[in-house]
C-alpha cells in the first residue's frame, strides 16, 4: 500500500497501476486534504522549473548589491557577479569568483582572458562517494582541485566516456596553457550535446578562441552566447564591446 | 543614464535584460524605499517588496495580463503599495500610511492572485535553492523529463532505480521543509 507521497508522485510519473490511479482519482474528488497535497506537488514542480524567475530575483538581487556597494562604474558593477551555475545547470556546484576589471580597461585578447577566466572548484571530490563517478575520474578531479593539472590530464584523456571528465580536461588544459586542446575538450562536451555543461562549455571554449587570438571565431561564439539565454550572455556581450574598440 | 519609455521597459523586464532592470532600479527603487522606510519598514523590507513587485510585473508580462495606462512608475509604486499594506496587516501593525505622496492606481483583482502566487512560489524555490546540488539537479532533469537512465548516466549514479530513489527522497526533503516553514501555513 502506497502511502499519499508515494501516490501522488507516481500519479504524477504516470507510473501507478490502474487501481491505483483510480484510487488517487477518487481521492481527489473526495478528500480536500489529499487534493491539497497534491496541488503542492504540483505547484513545487512548476516553481523548479521557474528559471527565469529565479535568474530574475538573482539579476535584481545582485544590482541592489551592486548599488549599495557603489563601487563606481557601471561597466565595472557587471563584472563583480558571483554566478551560482549549479542551481541552473550542472550537477557539480561550479563557482566563478568575483570576476574584477582592473580599472585600466583593455581590449587586448590575452588580457580580456586574464579577466574573465578563473578557475573553476571541483567541490566534487567532497561529496564524489554519492556521485558514484568512476574511482580514476574522482582521482583526476583529486588531482585538479590540488592543482595538479598535468596529472590529471593523464587521467583524464583516457577516460572520456562522461561529460565531467570530457570537461574537466578542457579545465586542466587551460591551467595548463593549452587553449588548442583546452578547446578540442570543449568542443567535445558541446558534441556530447549534454546539456549539463553545455553552457560553460561554450563559454569557455569562446575564451580559448580568444586566447589564441581566433578573434573572429571567438566574436561569432560570443555573440551566440549572448543572445541566447546562457548564464554568461551579460559578459559576452561586455567581452564583445571590448573586442570592437 | 539612458531613459527608457513603458514599452522599453516591459521589454526589458519580460527579457531580463539587466541594463534595464538597473535603470529600473535606479530611476525607481528609492522611491519605494522612502515610502516603506516612512511607513514602518527597513531598507531590506523596501529591497523585498521592489523585488517581488518585478517578480509580480513579469508574471503578468507572461500571462498577458498586463496593460498599463499610467506611467510605470505609477504602475510599480501602486504594485509595491499593495504589498507593503498587505506585509503590515500581516505584521498587525497599523496599516495607516504617514507618508503616501505618489500617485497610484487601484490594481486590478487579479494583481492579488499573482501576488500570492509569486509568495508562494517564492517560498518554493528558496527551499529548492538550499537542497545539495544533486538535489537540485535530480529534480530539475526528472522535470525535465530527462529519462531517469540518463539521469543515472549524468549524476553518475548506478542504476536507474536509484536514479527514481534519489529523486523521491529529494522531493520528499523539499517538501517537508517547505511544510516546516511558519510561512507556509499562512500562504496556503
Amino acid at each position: 500500500m502506497k502511502n499519499w507521497f508515494q501516490l501522488i508522485e507516481n500519479y504524477i510519473d504516470n507510473d501507478l497501476s490502474a487501481e491505483e490511479k483510480e484510487q488517487v482519482l477518487n481521492l481527489l474528488s473526495t478528500d480536500p486534504k489529499f487534493a491539497r497535497e497534491y496541488q503542492l506537488h504540483l505547484d513545487v514542480n512548476k516553481a523548479i522549473l521557474e528559471t527565469e524567475i529565479i535568474s530574475l530575483r538573482r539579476n535584481l538581487r545582485e544590482i541592489h548589491r551592486n548599488s549599495k556597494q557603489d563601487t563606481g562604474t557601471t561597466i565595472r558593477k557587471l563584472y563583480q557577479k558571483r554566478w551560482h551555475l549549479a542551481a541552473a545547470s550542472a550537477a557539480i556546484l561550479l563557482l566563478i569568483g568575483s570576476l574584477m576589471l582592473s580599472d585600466q580597461k583593455t581590449s587586448q585578447p590575452t588580457d580580456i582572458f586574464d579577466q574573465y577566466y578563473q578557475a573553476e572548484t571541483s567541490i566534487m571530490i567532497q561529496r564524489s562517494n554519492s556521485l558514484n563517478v568512476d574511482s580514476e575520474v574522482k582521482t583526476a578531479l583529486t588531482y585538479y582541485t590540488n592543482a595538479e593539472y598535468e596529472k590529471a590530464i593523464e587521467i583524464l584523456s583516457n577516460n572520456q566516456e562522461n561529460v565531467i571528465s570530457k570537461f574537466y580536461l578542457g579545465l586542466s588544459y587551460i591551467e595548463t596553457e593549452d587553449y588548442k586542446k583546452a578547446q578540442e575538450a570543449f568542443q567535445s562536451v558541446l558534441d556530447h550535446n549534454d546539456n549539463l555543461f553545455l553552457e560553460q562549455a561554450e563559454w569557455y571554449k569562446a575564451l580559448c578562441l580568444l586566447k589564441q587570438d581566433n578573434i573572429s571565431e571567438a566574436a561569432k561564439l560570443f555573440t551566440e552566447i549572448k543572445e541566447s539565454n546562457s548564464l554568461f550572455k551579460d559578459q559576452a556581450s561586455d567581452i564583445l564591446r571590448s573586442i570592437d574598440q | 543614464m539612458t531613459k527608457y519609455n513603458v514599452e522599453e521597459i516591459l521589454e526589458g523586464i519580460r527579457q531580463n535584460d539587466v541594463e534595464i532592470l538597473q535603470f529600473v532600479y535606479k530611476a525607481f527603487y528609492p522611491y519605494v524605499k522612502y515610502f516603506i522606510t516612512s511607513n514602518s519598514g527597513d531598507e531590506d523590507d523596501a529591497q523585498d517588496i521592489f523585488q517581488e513587485a518585478i517578480v509580480i510585473i513579469f508574471r503578468k508580462l507572461k500571462n498577458e495580463q498586463l496593460e498599463i495606462s499610467c506611467t510605470f512608475k505609477t504602475y510599480l509604486y501602486s504594485v509595491c503599495r499593495l504589498l507593503w499594506l498587505k506585509q503590515l496587516e500581516k505584521r498587525k501593525s497599523k496599516n495607516e500610511l504617514s507618508i503616501d505622496n505618489e500617485k497610484y492606481i487601484e490594481l486590478s483583482d487579479d494583481t492579488q492572485v499573482v501576488s500570492e502566487q509569486t509568495e508562494r512560489y517564492r517560498l518554493y524555490q528558496d527551499y529548492f535553492a538550499k537542497l545539495s546540488e544533486d538535489c537540485r539537479k535530480v529534480l530539475e532533469l526528472s522535470l525535465q523529463k530527462i529519462p531517469l537512465k540518463k539521469i543515472a548516466e549524468i549524476m553518475g549514479y548506478k542504476s536507474d532505480k536509484y536514479a527514481k530513489k534519489r529523486k523521491y527522497q529529494c522531493k520528499e526533503k523539499l517538501i517537508k521543509k517547505i511544510k516546516s516553514d511558519p510561512k507556509f501555513k499562512e500562504l496556503m
